[in-house]
């Protein structure tokens, strides 16, 4: 049983009332939901609070997952719009340009990682439109397809894969660059 | 697990124990409309039935008449399909495609009160009392009890965008009423058509709107 195939079978255990099945996909999810709410929210604790509001939410909206979808996409979704329902809720309407200095650390595709150290991929993931990194974190590190990051982010699957593909140029182009030449 | 930052609250587990009924899981999108698509196909039946058909029903001929309709049905009801799916967390469609829906909606109505009065060019009588008001709240009561049904299947969804979400399927009812409003009001007159029904429009889809943002505050 593949990993998709597990989770579904969870997912219909946990709406059936199972607590152990919520564990388990709690278990399973919860270290990359986190990883993908520090890059949205660009604050560790604002999101280490959002990580227990999504599975909150997952929660509350258990009855809204049909078997039928991929469970994956569908909790990266759900953190997505509890995301943005928070930041609507406190009425705020920063930019992700206006988080960039405080860019924690945020995970980034193997292949670039020999490209340069940590401090450098930050520093190259901040100069990077994130709507790009977005895309690129959620194809290249999490492993979605164009179709599910389409379904995620409410693009069409070729707005997906052209953000990826630009944002995986921009980063390879940021990391080249002598330090201090983006500034 | 050894990062206690990735351990369930407390407040999460008790929410959790709290409340582990058995849920029936959703239906996907398009079974959703399909389940409301009965109403509004009896609401488009109703209003000829109950009220009469409007008199030069004949002279539209039937593509006008009921093809036209039925055509405003089906885009109405593509619209809810639109809403429904952008609340479920990984279908969401692109906003380009959702502000485009809305777009055609406005414009079928148009497009099907010029169409209708290029065939039938039938303008309000002298002296009746009120005519807009009276299809103003027909169609807005007519399309009423669909917009309460979409806005219960929405009520738990997730919508990327809930203000326009909530618009669509707004407009969904209101394109449904207005395909059955059509089919029993006489008048083909567009400032008529154009004010009082795609007004009662206007008012579900807004109403639609207004539902969407509280549900996201919620």
């Amino acid at each position: 049983m593949d990993e998709d195939e597990r989770l579904r079978a969870l997912m219909v255990r946990y709406q059936g009332g199972d607590r152990d099945a919520f564990l388990e996909i709690y278990s399973h999810l919860a270290a990359d939901v986190r990883r993908y709410l520090r890059y949205l929210a660009r604050d560790l604790d604002r999101a280490d609070d959002l990580l227990q509001e999504t599975f909150m939410q997952l929660h509350r909206s258990r009855a809204l997952y049909n078997p039928a979808l991929p469970v994956r996409p569908w909790v990266f979704g759900v953190t997505r719009r509890v995301f943005l329902m928070e930041r609507r809720a406190r009425q705020r309407r920063m930019t992700h340009l206006e988080y960039r200095d405080v860019l924690p650390e945020v995970p980034v595709p193997a292949d670039l990682e020999r490209l340069g150290n940590d401090r450098g991929l930050q520093r190259a993931l901040s100069t990077v439109p994130p709507d790009r990194v977005e895309a690129v974190l959620l194809h290249h590190v999490w492993g979605f397809t164009f179709t599910e990051i389409a379904g995620m982010l409410g693009i069409r699957p070729a707005a997906a894969r052209a953000r990826a593909s630009r944002g995986m140029s921009d980063l390879r182009r940021a990391l080249l660059e002598p330090v201090g030449a983006t500034s | 697990m050894t990062d206690e930052r990735l351990v369930p609250s407390q407040d999460l587990l008790d929410a959790v124990d709290r409340d582990l009924t058995p849920v029936r899981p959703a239906r996907l999108p398009w079974r959703r409309v399909l389940g409301v698509a009965p109403l509004g196909a009896a609401l488009m039946l109703a209003v000829p039935l109950v009220a009469g058909p409007r008199v030069d029903i004949g002279t539209l001929g039937p593509f006008v008449a009921w093809g036209l309709s039925i055509g405003q049905l089906g885009l109405g009801l593509l619209a809810i399909w639109m809403a429904l799916r952008d609340g479920m967390p990984s279908l969401a469609l692109p906003r380009l495609a959702l502000g485009i829906m809305l777009a055609a909606g406005a414009g079928a109505v148009a497009a099907v009160t010029l169409v209708t009065y290029s065939i039938s060019p039938t303008v309000l009588a002298e002296g009746l009392p009120r005519p807009g008001v009276f299809c103003f709240a027909g169609t807005t009561s007519v399309g009423a009890p669909l917009l309460g049904a979409v806005a219960l299947l929405m009520s738990r969804s997730l919508p990327s965008t809930p203000m326009l979400a909530g618009g669509l399927y707004g407009m969904g009812a209101g394109l449904t009423a207005d395909a059955a409003w059509r089919l029993g009001c006489p008048v083909s007159d567009p400032t008529h058509v154009l004010s009082a029904h795609a007004g009662a429009v206007l008012l579900l889809a807004v109403t639609g709107m207004v539902w969407g943002m509280r549900g996201s505050r919620t």
